[in-house]
């Protein structure tokens, strides 16, 4: 049964979620006017931009969870991205507007409505997360190191593996809609980030 | 003592009246026992006014010492001056207090309520008020996802509302529209949709048209789209000096593009054209049609 005002038609909630992984999983729509508005457009920090990318669930956990436990984690997580994000907004207040960053976050939190709804929809409304395990990948915690450009790198780490994780779920997702969710094939993992 | 507020010497009940149109309405107005001495006055000595006319002694009613009523039926006047006055000494006519009868309409239901989604920018909400009320009326645009509330729309026409955040695509959006004055409150049928079916792209830019030498029937026009949605194209075109368009037919452009090949065009002649989208599926709203761009076609080669 579908909650108030959330779509009662799974293939349009299906639709809307991949369209949602789609553009969040463009790094055009987050990660790119972050490197050149903190000045890492080099083909050395963007290298280093991709390294030791900070723990998100990884695409084979997600693929072996549940329906419901994958919502589960996608709405956490992307929980923890919202609140992530607004640490970050709080540095670009006092610099300069960033309205790529306001927009991803509305972003997310239309993603995390569709993934309530999708979830209502499956009868296994949202649980509150528990803790996961590390190495799981849910947890995302930066570097602490207080150095100005370590933090750059920090949150540029951040977002790259943001994108990343939304690339996976916009990837589980279309195997729901294919019905294959539960094939164990190892699609080979796809760039979905632009050719560095 | 000088500077004192004067205290009234009464009051009028209800004090701010607002009536429904074509209805009855009675007030009373109650005098302070000091004024009753005072000014050697009772309420019989009361004299209704409504803007400055007395009201016939039929509709007035002595109700007690301090209290008499006035009653006035089928109440068509927008706004009426109600003034309590007493003779004072019998024969000094006094104002006591007044008022302003207010008459008009409950709000009726808003309907027909739609929205358009100005890509990028903001959403417009349109729909109708239904019958004058000639009451200020507020309409409120109301909009939520299930698991967040936005900002309300405060209408100042009544019949539209521009939302100010730029709604965000593929999470279905419920909207209705609060409608309140001092005689009720009703809420219009709420709509749920996905604002990126309520699109209306901002229009084509950067059309540009180029010729081909080795065909001199053609022109080929390119342009960018303004939205990263797949949109469909309507394209048209004259000649410099007609006023007529003629139109591609728009099963020739169904499909996402940025350039087309216009044929069978006149060599050696100046033609016109415009461009609009509107997303592919047809759902939203056709664009603005685009800065008009020109071209020439090739001259005919000698034969």
């Amino acid at each position: 049964r579908a909650a108030r005002g959330c779509s009662s038609s799974s293939p349009q909630l299906l639709s809307q979620l991949q369209s949602q992984a789609n553009i969040t999983g463009d790094t055009g729509s987050l990660l790119e006017p972050y490197i050149h508005l903190q000045d890492l457009n080099t083909p050395t920090l963007r290298a280093a931009c991709t390294e030791y990318p900070v723990a998100f669930p990884s695409e084979d956990t997600l693929r072996a969870l549940s329906k419901p436990q994958f919502l589960n984690t996608v709405h956490a997580t992307l929980g923890r991205v919202w609140h992530q994000l607004g640490a970050l907004r709080q540095k670009f207040l006092k610099t300069r507007p960033f309205p790529a960053l306001e927009r991803a976050r509305w972003n997310i939190q239309g993603i995390r409505n569709n993934v309530y709804c999708m979830a209502q929809l499956l009868n296994h409304p949202l649980e509150i997360p528990k803790p996961t395990q590390p190495g799981s990948g849910a947890s995302m915690s930066t570097a602490t190191t207080p150095s100005i450009f370590q933090t750059k790198l920090d949150s540029c780490r951040f977002l790259w593996s943001y994108h990343s994780f939304m690339g996976s779920v916009g990837r589980v997702f279309r195997e729901w809609r294919d019905g294959s969710s539960r094939s164990r094939r190892h699609s080979p993992r796809h760039s979905l980030l632009r050719a560095w | 003592s000088i500077g004192q507020i004067v205290e009234p010497c009464g009051y009028i009940y209800p004090e701010f009246p607002v009536v429904q149109r074509g209805s009855n309405f009675t007030a009373i107005c109650v005098l302070k026992e000091k004024c009753l001495q005072q000014y050697y006055v009772n309420a019989s000595f009361i004299v209704w006014k409504t803007n400055h006319a007395a009201v016939p002694k039929e509709q007035v009613t002595v109700i007690n010492r301090t209290t008499s009523s006035v009653t006035f039926t089928n109440m068509v006047l927008q706004s009426v001056q109600l003034t309590c006055n007493i003779l004072s000494f019998g024969q000094i006519e006094q104002n006591v207090y007044g008022t302003t009868v207010l008459s008009g309409f409950p709000p009726d239901i808003p309907t027909n309520l739609s929205c358009i989604v100005h890509e990028g920018k903001n959403m417009l909400c349109h729909w109708d008020p239904g019958r004058e009320t000639y009451l200020e009326t507020n309409y409120t645009l109301k909009s939520e996802w299930p698991t967040e509330k936005f900002a309300d729309c405060h209408s100042k026409r009544g019949t539209s509302c521009l939302v100010s955040f730029s709604p965000i695509y593929f999470v279905n959006i419920e909207v209705w529209v609060e409608a309140e004055n001092a005689l009720g409150k009703v809420l219009s049928e709420a709509i749920n949709f996905d604002p990126v079916d309520k699109v209306k792209p901002n229009p084509p830019y950067n059309l540009s048209v180029s010729n081909s030498e080795e065909l001199s029937s053609i022109l080929k026009l390119t342009w960018n789209n303004s939205v990263p949605l797949r949109l469909k194209s309507d394209i048209q075109y004259r000649t410099k000096d007609a006023s007529d368009w003629i139109q591609v037919p728009l099963e020739d452009t169904v499909s996402p593009r940025t350039s087309f090949t216009i044929q069978d065009l006149k060599p050696f002649t100046e033609y016109v054209f415009r461009i609009r989208t509107v997303k592919e599926d047809g759902k939203g709203y056709w664009s603005d049609w685009s800065e008009e761009a020109s071209g020439i076609t090739y001259e005919d080669r000698p034969s």
